[in-house]
Order: structure tokens, then C-alpha cells, then sequence
């Protein structure tokens, strides 16, 4: 049963109106004029150029990868061993380890900065790589979590036991079968993660610090004093490492057949 | 060699860690020691920091750092939980610099305090002024073939038809007072403000404001178009000005302000922080922000001399009905939050 | 299976939660993930409970509620929650069963685009809604210059209108991705059936893929609406100051009015309505559904 012709158009209507805001934003950061126009006046990389030769926009592209590259290690660690509680544990209420889990997704974000802004002025960590990371590793738990839940119940637990029958010990048999089976999952999560924290602004706008700026929080205010082709250059920046990321999920399991065979030709 | 540094940055993280884990992240030690000021940011830091933070540090051979923006609250917390990283930050008067419980006092050893006698903003226990600007009624020069001349005009939209922008973070601070004064209540008894009975009087032209949250909204309100008026600042005002845009002010009627300069309890750096503060005020260097923005000084022993200085709302105190508007720091302070309750809930019904 | 043989005799003598994670290994790899969660999302969540009820009161609580900006600013969001959530099922539905009832070609199409929107940035598509909707932006510069519908530019950013349209284009892709896991699963021969039986198109739409997508229409509606009531920056940048949404009132109170305790309870409060919501859809469609977007993102 095919959809009608009207409902087909309507949703490329709509298809449309998912990128082109985005395309236009892209299409502003190439202008060589000094405003933010649409068409761009004139095609030129001197905004971009302009964004390489400042310190402020680098210092927070590198805290940016830092913070997201910790967040998602510490949520794929957490998220995998909460995933095997809930999966294959009997000790503590599966519900309670998903509830505990999946939760952190639901924080509305003000809410989730209020808390830790209170917890890190309390115990006197001021803002920096570790405890954004953190904060952001609980938001990206719950991605991990799913993912690792989901691998799991499609793992052969025959070729654990007959890991275990030949004499490997429990956490031998773990880290040897079940972990490399897991793992694919595990980082497709932890790429989500890192997408999460990357674009993050609320959270880490309540931690910065003069010396420890994310690139959305300088993203924000630079947005809140004037639009500029140089924020344009930006936003594509960061857009380009988003769409990277995702076309690493998507991708993923295309590749590695490919790499599989190739190596297999060898 | 800039790629590099993003490249660089994936080490750094153990590095960091390592740092943090440590408790780490003091100040960079190269005998001078550091301070940390904490200002509004934008154009008006940019000028602060040229003017002041910079000379001071090349002369001092102590460390900068800047931070923006300043929140009350911030200053709030990082007393009351012992963890200031901001050794001066700036702000009004509204802060409460008397007898502020999370302030430190003035050093008067290293700061000349007695050269503010006499000047246009007295001198706090626990704040130092150090220049003074204004809100303006700013216009679009191209809407009106014979600009306005009074805040009257600002109401009157009959006269003047078209939109206006106006600041809703503040409590419409100074609008309130402006719209009172063209009721016909004399300056002597504005205080204490009848808030019910000035937004009475704006009522009327309620319709056609258009409410900004950050101040450089406004100039891109007013000389863009979509706005015909708007309450700016006044050193903003003259950069677009000097940029071409179709933007111009009056000075009828000024709403009169001066930042201080105040040191949180428990700042790190507290000696530095007064030897900034002292160079800022000092006569010799406190007319210096005219170089770069048209703020004068609140020293009134300093010469205003920079390029900017004819555009000083220090240079156009007008007299009588025109004289600057100066909102009164004790009925602001007790009744701030009331009336930003009041007047957000009044621009939004 | 189970590992209580190498129970170290110790664990006899620890808290109830290490005792039950101890009692068997998979539990005990669980350990570490949890003692996290609860250390970096329990604490800071506690944190906010005490400073609402001891700074300086718990008469926070009734504060909130003498505060105007507050009382309007839940009108103003609990309105924009239902219109966001009723306009992303609007648009959301067709375009999934579209995906859901087309060729490879279109679905992959549809699915591309959706997938852009998701992973682009929240900044990045607010900030391009600013560009969109100023004044002399894209759609004034062509309703004006290449249209000619208007001769005056229309006011769109900084009103309510911008926030929905921001909110709709962020959230759609949460209810569309529901609304086609669900429209999927149905059977398309159960239509092409009562087709057969002499039902019009829109019957049989109407009697039977309609009534079966409801899990789907329900589980992405409460996921779009829980989601839009805690959003912050999305009208703080695309509304005007005029209206004022829930997390900006909580911000206000912290940052302006100095009162971190205020803010707290209010935090608290949209917490608890957040997981009330959530709560009573998952008796019905089940928490897994709502939440269980296996590809999803963050806000």
C-alpha cells in the first residue's frame, strides 16, 4: 500500500525544510562580505581563515574535543557495565539498573546545570576538562547503555560457556568473548556521547570559566551580541564534525565488511 | 602551526586530567602574580582592556586575566562558597558597595580616594567609580525628517510613529523615571518611584515596543529600521555612528550611570586587585577609556583628551528640564527585584 | 552461573547495595556503572532537593508561586509544549507513513534529511532560524524582494511564533523517528485488506493503520512534550523578552535575582512534572518505546 501522491509531496516539503535552514547557515559562512546575507555576497574562505587565527575559537574547538572525547570513554565505560547489570545481573532489580540508566536522558538540561553547578562549587572543582566531562558522560550514559542492552541479548552465551568449559575463568571469558562482541555497540554509543557533549550549551554554559570556554558557550555569546559570517564559519565547522560522526555510525558496519573482505583477498 | 594546536589538544587532555586531579590550576606564578577582572565583555571590555588592563600589565609585569560577563549572582557564589576566581569585577552601584558582607574595602593606602571628592559619582567603602556612561534615546536618522528632542518624543507615538526598542532585563530602569518627569512629576519627588503610575503613562505606546535582552540588540534594532528609537548605550551609539550606520543620539535627558570597581571577599589577588584598581582611577591614566570608547571619567580630576571625548556624556550635561536623569541607588537597590517582577510581568500582559 | 563461591568474605560486611551487587557476577560487573551514576547524576539531583528546602527554606516553595514571572512563565511554556507537541504529530505522521509506505529511493531520501536535521547541532539550527527570521532575513528578503508579497517586513524573531517554529524543527525528528517504528511494524497487507473488502482509502486508513500507530503517535508526543517543557536555549534566543518559558524563569531567579534556592525548587518542581508525564505514559506504551530510540540523540 503505497502512500498518495499529496502525502508524498508534503513530506519532501518537509524533507526540505529539515536541511536547507542548516544549508543556509553553510552557505552564509562563504560570503566575502561582512554580513551575514543569503545568497552571500561574493565566495571567499576569509572568515574561516579568520576563525583559524583566533586563539579563543581554537582554545575551544580543542576544550570541545577534549571534553566530548572524555565524556564519551566514561560513558561507555559506565554504560557497559550498568548494560551487563541490567542484561544478565540478578542481584540488583534489572527495572532499577534501566530506570537508573536511561533517566539522565530526561533531566531537562537547566535542571541537570543547576545540580552540578551546586555540586562543583560545593566540593570546589571550578569548571575544566574533568568535570564537564563528567557531567556530560552522564547525559551520554544512557545512548551507551541502549546499545550495549541491545548487543547483548543477541550474544551466544554457548560460546561463553564453551569459553568456560575449556577452562577460561569468568572474567577471562568476559573480556576475551563478550567484550570484543559488545564493543561495535559500546562506541556507537560512545559516538553519541561525544555528538551530545559537542553541541551541549546549557550544562557547560553553568561551569565555564574565563580560562576553560566549550565552543558553544563562545558560540553563545558571541550569537547574543550580533550575527557575524565569522559564527556562520563556525556553525559549518561544527556542523562538518557532527555529520562526520554520524557518517561514522551509519557507515560503520559498511566499512568494516569492506575492510573484512579486503583483508581476506590478502 | 594553529592546526597544530588542535592536534596537540588530545595529549593535553591527560595532561589536564593529571592537573585537575592534582587540585590544580593556580595562577601563573612569574614572581608578579596574576588578577583576574571580570567585566561586561563586548566592545565596552575590548576598550577597558586596551585603556587600562594591558598598559597596567606591561607596566607591572603582572599576569591579566579577563572574564565576562559579570553577574551578581556569581559573585554571590563564589564568596559564599570560598572559591572566588574573580579578583575585581565590575558592576553599579546597585551592587550595594557600603557595608556588602561579600566585599572587600577599599584600600585607601593604594588607591587615591580623596580625588573623587567633588565628583560626579562619590567614591564607596567598597567600590572605586571609574567611568561614567550613559543610556540614550537613540534614533533612526533616516524615519524622521526633524529628529526627536525630548524623551516626550519617545512616548508620543503619534508624533513619532514607529516602533521602539527598550531594555527588558532591567526593571526599565531610568524609562520609569524618564516617563514620570514627561507626566509632569518634578525631579525633586521622583523618589520614591510610583512604578504603577509610570507604566500608567506608557501605557499608550506599550504596543509598540520591542523588548531586547542584550544591549547591542539595540543598536541593530534602531539602525536596521525595525526599530525607529531605542534606550542605547551611548558609546555604542557613536561606534555604529562612526561605522555609517543611520543611527544618532540626544542627550536631553540622559540616564546617568558609572560603573565601580569593587574586589570580592576572598579574592586570591587581593594586592593586586587594589594596584589595578589604583592605576584605573588614577588621575593620570582614568581619562584614558576616551582613547577608545566615549566614556569619560569619574575621576574629576582627569582629563578627558581621547578622540572619543566630545562624545562623553561627561560633555553634554545639559540643564533644567533637559539635565541627565540619575536613578537613585538606594530606592534601586531595595526595590530592584520588585520591580523587574513588575515590569516584566507589565511588557509581557 | 553465578559467582557467590568467589564471594569474598568481606562483602558480608558491606552496604546492602554491594551486598546485592556481590551476590552474583554479572551484578558486580555492574557495580562501577552504578556507583557512577549515582555518584555524578543521584548527588547533583539531591543537591538541588536540599538547597530548595534549606536555602534559606523550605518557603522556597511557596515563593515560587507569589512570583508572577513564574505562575505566567508556566502558562507561556505548558502553551508552547502542547503546540509544539500537537504540530510535530501533525507534520510528523505524514512523513512518517510516508517512509514507512514507499520505495527504498524516497524512504532513503526522507530518512537522509531527517537524519541532517538530527545531528546538527540545537545551536547551530537555532542560529539559523535567527538568520531565517530577522527582519531582513531570508524569508522577509523573499516574501519582500522576491515575491513582492509584502512590502513591509513581517516580525517574526523575538516572538512566539519564531519559538514554535525553532522548537518544531528541533523536536519533529524525535516524533517522526516514534511514529515510524511503530507504522513499520504494521502489517501493510491488514490495509491492502480492508482495500479489498471494499474500504475506502481513508477508512481503511482511519480504521485500521490509524488506531494501530497510536503507541507510536502517544509515545512520540510524550517525548516531544517532555523534552519542550525544559528547553532553554532554543526561546532564549528566538523568543522575545516579553514571554518567558520555565527554564529561563529558573535561570532569572539564579542569576538575576539572586536566589539559587528559588531556582532550586523550581528545578525540582519541572523534574517532577518531567517524570510524573513519563510515568503515566509509560503504563501505557511502556517507558522503552518513549525512550528506546536506539539511534537517538540528545537535546
Amino acid at each position: 500500500m503505497k502512500a498518495g501522491i499529496g502525502v508524498r509531496l508534503f513530506a519532501c516539503l518537509i524533507a526540505l525544510l529539515f536541511v536547507t535552514p542548516t544549508l543556509i547557515v553553510v552557505a552564509t559562512s562563504f560570503t566575502s562580505g561582512t554580513m551575514v546575507v543569503f545568497p552571500p555576497n561574493g565566495l571567499s574562505l576569509r572568515w574561516f581563515e579568520e576563525v583559524f587565527a583566533d586563539p579563543e575559537w581554537l582554545d575551544a574547538f580543542a576544550n570541545s574535543l577534549q571534553v566530548g572525547l572524555l565524556a564519551a570513554v566514561i560513558a561507555m565505560l559506565a554504560g557497559s557495565s550498568l548494560a551487563f547489570a541490567a542484561g544478565r545481573g540478578r542481584g540488583i532489580p534489572p527495572g532499577l539498573v534501566t530506570a537508573l540508566a536511561v533517566l539522565p536522558m530526561m533531566v531537562p538540561l537547566v535542571v541537570a546545570g543547576i545540580g552540578f553547578y551546586l555540586v562543583y562549587v560545593t566540593i570546589g572543582i571550578s569548571g575544566g576538562v574533568a568535570g564537564l566531562a563528567v557531567a556530560h558522560a552522564v547525559l551520554g550514559l544512557p545512548f551507551v547503555f541502549v546499545n550495549v542492552l541491545a548487543a547483548l541479548k543477541g550474544v551466544d552465551r554457548h560460546v561463553e560457556e564453551a569459553a568456560r568449559a575449556c577452562g577460561a575463568s569468568q572474567t577471562r571469558a568476559l573480556v576475551r568473548i563478550t567484550v570484543p562482541l559488545i564493543a561495535p555497540a559500546a562506541l556507537v554509543g560512545g559516538v553519541l556521547a561525544f555528538v551530545s557533549s559537542w553541541d551541549e550549551v546549557v550544562i557547560a554554559l553553568f561551569l565555564n570559566t574565563p580560562e576553560f570556554r566549550t565552543l558553544p558557550v563562545v558560540m553563545w555569546g558571541q550569537v547574543r551580541s550580533g550575527i557575524e559570517p565569522s559564527i556562520s564559519a563556525v556553525a559549518t565547522l561544527v556542523t562538518a564534525v557532527s555529520l562526520v560522526m554520524a557518517g561514522l555510525i551509519l557507515l560503520g558496519p559498511v566499512l568494516r565488511r569492506k575492510l573484512r573482505s579486503l583483508w581476506r583477498q590478502q | 602551526m594553529k592546526i597544530a594546536r588542535l592536534v596537540w589538544g588530545v595529549p593535553a587532555l591527560v595532561v589536564t586530567l593529571t592537573a585537575t586531579a592534582c587540585g590544580g590550576g593556580g595562577a601563573a606564578s612569574d614572581g608578579k602574580g596574576s588578577v583576574t577582572y571580570a567585566g561586561y565583555g563586548g566592545s565596552g571590555q575590548q576598550a577597558i582592556s586596551q585603556a587600562w588592563l594591558e598598559p597596567f600589565a606591561a607596566a607591572n609585569g603582572v599576569k591579566v586575566v579577563q572574564d565576562d560577563p559579570v553577574t551578581y549572582a556569581k559573585v554571590h557564589q563564589m564568596v559564599d562558597a570560598k572559591k572566588v576566581t574573580w579578583d575585581i569585577a565590575q558592576g553599579g552601584v546597585d551592587f550595594g558597595l557600603d557595608d556588602n558582607p561579600r566585599l572587600e574595602d577599599i584600600d585607601c593606602a593604594v588607591v587615591a580616594c580623596d580625588e573623587f571628592a567633588g565628583g560626579p559619582f562619590e567614591l564607596k567603602k567598597q567600590g572605586v567609580p571609574f567611568f561614567v556612561f550613559s543610556i540614550v534615546l537613540a534614533y533612526n536618522t533616516e524615519k524622521f525628517p526633524t529628529p526627536p528632542t525630548s524623551f516626550a518624543d519617545y512616548f508620543d507615538t503619534k508624533k513619532f510613529p514607529g516602533k521602539r526598542a527598550i531594555d527588558g532585563g532591567n526593571g526599565m530602569q531610568g524609562i520609569l523615571e524618564a516617563a514620570l518627569l514627561a507626566g509632569g512629576t518634578p525631579r525633586d519627588q521622583l523618589y520614591p518611584l510610583d512604578v504603577e503610575k509610570a507604566l500608567k503613562l506608557i501605557e499608550p505606546v506599550k504596543q509598540d515596543f520591542i523588548v531586547f535582552k542584550d544591549a547591542s540588540e539595540c543598536i541593530n534594532l534602531v539602525s536596521s529600521g525595525e526599530a525607529v528609537m531605542g534606550n542605547c548605550y551611548n558609546g555604542r551609539v557613536e561606534i555604529a555612528k562612526n561605522e555609517g550606520r543611520p543611527i544618532d543620539n540626544i542627550w536631553s535627558q540622559q540616564i546617568y550611570y558609572c560603573d565601580y570597581l569593587f574586589v570580592p571577599k576572598g579574592a586570591p589577588n587581593k594586592d593586586n586587585a587594589m594596584k589595578l584598581i589604583a592605576y584605573i582611577a588614577a588621575n593620570a591614566n582614568n581619562g584614558r577609556l576616551t582613547d577608545y570608547i566615549p566614556y569619560g571619567p569619574a575621576n574629576p580630576k582627569a582629563a578627558a583628551t581621547g578622540k572619543y571625548a566630545a562624545g562623553a556624556p561627561t560633555g553634554h550635561v545639559l540643564d533644567g528640564a533637559d539635565a541627565p536623569i540619575v536613578p537613585d541607588p538606594g530606592w534601586w537597590t531595595a526595590n530592584r527585584e520588585q520591580t523587574i517582577e513588575r515590569t516584566s510581568l507589565w511588557l509581557s500582559s | 552461573m553465578s559467582a557467590t563461591t568467589g564471594l569474598p568474605p568481606a562483602a558480608r560486611r558491606r552496604s546492602p547495595l554491594a551486598r546485592l551487587a556481590w551476590s552474583d557476577y554479572w551484578s558486580a560487573v555492574g557495580l562501577p556503572g552504578l556507583i557512577f551514576v549515582i555518584l555524578a547524576f543521584g548527588v547533583p539531583v539531591l543537591v538541588i532537593v536540599v538547597k530548595s528546602l534549606t536555602d534559606p527554606s523550605p518557603a522556597n516553595y511557596s515563593a515560587i508561586f507569589d512570583s508572577g514571572i513564574y505562575r505566567q512563565s508556566v502558562g507561556n511554556t505548558v502553551q508552547m509544549a502542547l503546540v509544539v507537541t500537537g504540530l510535530c504529530l501533525l507534520l510528523g505522521y505524514p512523513y512518517a507513513y510516508v517512509m514507512a509506505r514507499s520505495g527504498r529511493i524516497l524512504r532513503t531520501t526522507l530518512m537522509v534529511a531527517l537524519m541532517l536535521a538530527f545531528w546538527t547541532s540545537l545551536l547551530v539550527r537555532t542560529y539559523s532560524w535567527q538568520i531565517l527570521l530577522n527582519d531582513t532575513g531570508v524569508v522577509n528578503q523573499a516574501l519582500m524582494e522576491w515575491l513582492g508579497v509584502v512590502d513591509e517586513p513581517i516580525h517574526m524573531i523575538r516572538t512566539k511564533f519564531a519559538v514554535y517554529v525553532g522548537m518544531v524543527h528541533i523536536l519533529l525528528p524525535y516524533s517522526v523517528l516514534a511514529l515510524y517504528a511503530q507504522l513499520r511494524a504494521i502489517d501493510p497487507d491488514l490495509e491492502r485488506a480492508a482495500r479489498g473488502m471494499g474500504a475506502r482509502p481513508w477508512q481503511a486508513f482511519w480504521r485500521v493503520t490509524w488506531p494501530l500507530s497510536l503507541p507510536g503517535a502517544v509515545a512520540g508526543s510524550v517525548l516531544v512534550f517532555v523534552l519542550a517543557l525544559g528547553f532553554y536555549i532554543t526561546p532564549q534566543m528566538l523568543g522575545g523578552a516579553q514571554n518567558i518559558y520555565i527554564g529561563q524563569a529558573i535561570v532569572l531567579q539564579v542569576e538575576e535575582f539572586l536566589k539559587p534556592g528559588v531556582g532550586a525548587a523550581m528545578a525540582v518542581l519541572l523534574f517532577a512534572v518531567v517524570l510524573v508525564v513519563l510515568g503515566i505514559a509509560a503504563r501505557f506504551v511502556g517507558l522503552g518505546r518513549i525512550l528506546g530510540i536506539g539511534e537517538g540523540r540528545g537535546k
